[in-house]
């Protein structure tokens, strides 16, 4: 009797087991960490917490919140705003955080979904993609000021300059809107709040979701496509300047990319790094260079070279003549886009011994930083 | 390997029905369920005659003759049980081939709804990873068939869900939300078990069967409710075709469904 009866019990579980490890990925990590680093510290973005850091010694200045709270996670990189850091969760709380000892300032939780890409914050003014199709506009107190309704999930920090701010969007537009509204200029939303923006100044569509963050620079935007597009944009008017997809067609753009000495350096979800020029979108390179590792981090400026993480671990540094440096390399994963501030590269490995490195061009190590310390 | 033969096809292909059925996901995931199941049926209807075939023997004379002849001499019935069924033409492992054969196409089906399904980065760049072209290109000729990489993100509203998370009804009054879809996949997991499981066998088979036949839907339910709402989706007409496939084939008798099994033949070892 007990065999049959262990038997069915044994094939119970072999089933369970089964659904269970195939379902892995659901409960696991669902994003990758976020790295800001400022005048003083480096805030490290990584599940329940917050971890703010010295970025002279790499020790630990405040964790936030003190004690990890449930539905409290954390990925989108946290946005330095004078004496606050924004930090959007996972939940739809975007909370201000004081820099100096991490105590909250303000929590704004209007959002209806997570927060992925990071705030961005300008002349007092919080600008917070959400994926619940918006972007909410908050003033220096977290009190809500106008709202812009995109018709896909935001996970592109917006980048503005004088005139406009500039959103990328999953939606496959990109926007430009004011960078303020008056309440005049807003029509009511569902609930009859008047903050809702009408219409943006412009809005090109891409074709495909934009999930990397676009590049702002000299009046000019440069975003990349998941069917592997690179566009560039003119600021003031939204047209399209020159697209690139290679001669045979590229993998999805996930990389904000880098201008280095008029050459745009950008990453394909494949690995391999493109060099265009950014006046004409001509391919700088005979081919682009393999790496041979998926690459999602965006590209960092070194002092004369630029550098993409991948994710078996390596940031491959590499110039505009496609002259490769010796890749610097720590055990892990890199997702998160490193930093390079007043010469210390800030790298970020996700699955390694340490979760935060600080190295010369060399590689050499000032310190590490692990979220067990 | 197994992304390459089983996910990205499958993939692929749902991302393709998505387009063709008016970009919903919960069409998708059913429609899609429906042609594998329609693809795999041959498999199944032999799976179900064979083992039809081992359930309509238990009941045989000759069969039950044997059992009391040979209850102390396991050897010796072994050998007599083989020779009955090759005189009844009956193959005892054609009922497992077909199975082990689907196991891979149910379980890659499983894995490329929750990959498809993904919401969060980490997700979505594993599932953009694995979109080809071919799939569109070759189906290019059908005016609706968009570039893949234009379908993300996916709708993934359906009825009253959100595929991508647990699927709970709130109604005013009530606290908490009720998991519809899993108490269905709770019911059409009982009814299932209960049309293919064997009757007519000894105590002890039929306890490890009533043991089945109770846990293997309650497990089904727990999944159900916990994990996202496509996979229900997914379980629930996944059981709504395996009834029709063996209503088809003449192996339902609904009043079977909540009848006690037939008295047991006496347990066998002393």
């Amino acid at each position: 009797m007990k065999k049959n009866i262990t038997i069915a019990a044994l094939l119970i579980l072999i089933i369970a087991a089964t659904l269970a490890g195939c379902t892995s990925t659901v409960g696991a990590s669902s994003s990758w960490p976020g790295l800001s680093v400022g005048d003083d510290l480096a805030v490290v973005s990584y599940g329940y917490q917050l971890y703010a850091l010295d970025v002279q010694n790499g020790s630990k200045v405040w964790v936030f919140p003190a004690e990890q709270e449930k539905n409290v996670i954390f990925y989108a990189p946290v946005e330095f705003a004078e004496d606050m850091v924004i930090a959007g969760d996972y939940a739809h709380n975007l909370y201000a955080v004081n820099d100096n000892n991490g105590s909250l300032i303000w929590n704004f939780d209007g959002a209806e979904s997570r927060y992925v890409a990071s705030a961005f914050y300008k002349n007092g003014y919080t600008y917070a993609p959400n994926a619940d199709e918006k972007l909410y506009v908050l003033d220096q107190n977290g009190t809500l000021q106008w709202v812009f309704q995109t018709t896909g999930p935001n996970w592109s920090k917006p980048v503005a300059d004088e005139q406009y701010l500039y959103l990328a969007s999953m939606d496959h537009n990109v926007y430009a809107l004011n960078l303020t509204y008056l309440v005049s200029d807003l029509v009511a939303d569902e609930e009859g709040t008047k903050n809702l923006v009408e219409k943006p100044i412009w809005k090109t569509d891409l074709g495909t979701a934009i999930v990397s963050d676009p590049l702002l620079v000299d009046g000019f935007l440069y975003v990349g496509t998941i069917d592997g597009k690179m566009f560039k944009i003119s600021a003031s008017t939204g047209e399209i300047v020159w697209m690139y997809e290679g001669e045979t067609k590229i993998k999805s753009v996930w990389t904000k990319p880098v201008i280095l000495d008029g050459v745009l350096f950008f990453a394909t979800e494949d690995g391999n790094i493109f060099a265009l020029n950014s006046e004409t979108g001509a391919s700088v390179w005979d081919s682009p260079m393999a790496t041979g590792s998926q690459i999602v981090a965006g590209g960092v400026i070194l002092t004369n070279s630029v550098g993409f993480g991948t994710i078996d671990g390596k940031l491959v540094i590499v110039d505009k003549d496609q002259v490769t440096s010796p890749s610097l390399s720590r055990e892990g994963s890199i997702y998160t886009t490193p930093t390079f501030k007043d010469g210390k590269l800030y790298l970020m490995m996700v699955g390694g011994e340490k979760l935060v490195y600080a190295l010369d061009e060399n590689g050499r190590e000032f310190w590490s930083f692990s979220t067990e310390e | 390997m197994w992304d390459s033969i089983i996910i990205k096809p499958f993939i692929n292909s749902l991302l393709l029905i998505y387009n063709l059925t008016g970009e919903n996901f919960g069409i998708a995931i059913i429609v899609f369920t429906v042609l594998i199941k329609a693809i795999t049926h041959p498999l199944i209807a032999r799976q179900i005659k064979s083992s039809g075939a081992l359930q309509d023997l238990q009941k045989d004379e000759e069969y039950l003759e044997m059992q009391k002849k040979y209850k102390n001499d396991k050897e010796r019935l072994g050998q007599a049980q083989m020779e009955l069924y090759k005189k009844k033409g009956i193959k005892p492992f054609a009922s497992c081939l077909p199975t082990l054969i689907q196991f891979p196409i149910i379980i890659g089906l499983y894995q490329s709804i929750i990959q498809t399904m993904g919401t969060a980065p980490l997700q979505v760049f594993n599932l953009v990873s694995k979109i080809g072209l071919g799939m569109s290109n070759f189906f290019s000729f059908i005016p609706s068939v968009k570039n893949p990489f234009a379908l993300i993100p996916l709708n993934n509203q359906f009825l009253w869900m959100d595929l991508s998370q647990p699927d709970r009804v709130y109604i005013p009054g009530i606290s908490f939300g009720i998991p519809v879809l899993a108490i269905f996949v709770v019911i059409t997991s009982f009814i299932q078990n209960k049309l293919i499981s064997p009757t007519g066998g000894d105590q002890q088979a039929n306890q490890a069967t009533g043991m089945m036949n109770i846990y293997m839907p309650l497990l089904m339910g727990y999944f159900a409710y916990s994990l996202s709402s496509g996979l229900a989706l997914y379980f629930a007409i996944s059981n709504v075709i395996s009834l029709v496939q063996y209503a088809a084939l003449g192996r339902v008798k609904l009043k079977d469904i909540f009848k006690k099994k037939a008295a047991p033949t006496k347990k066998l070892s002393a």
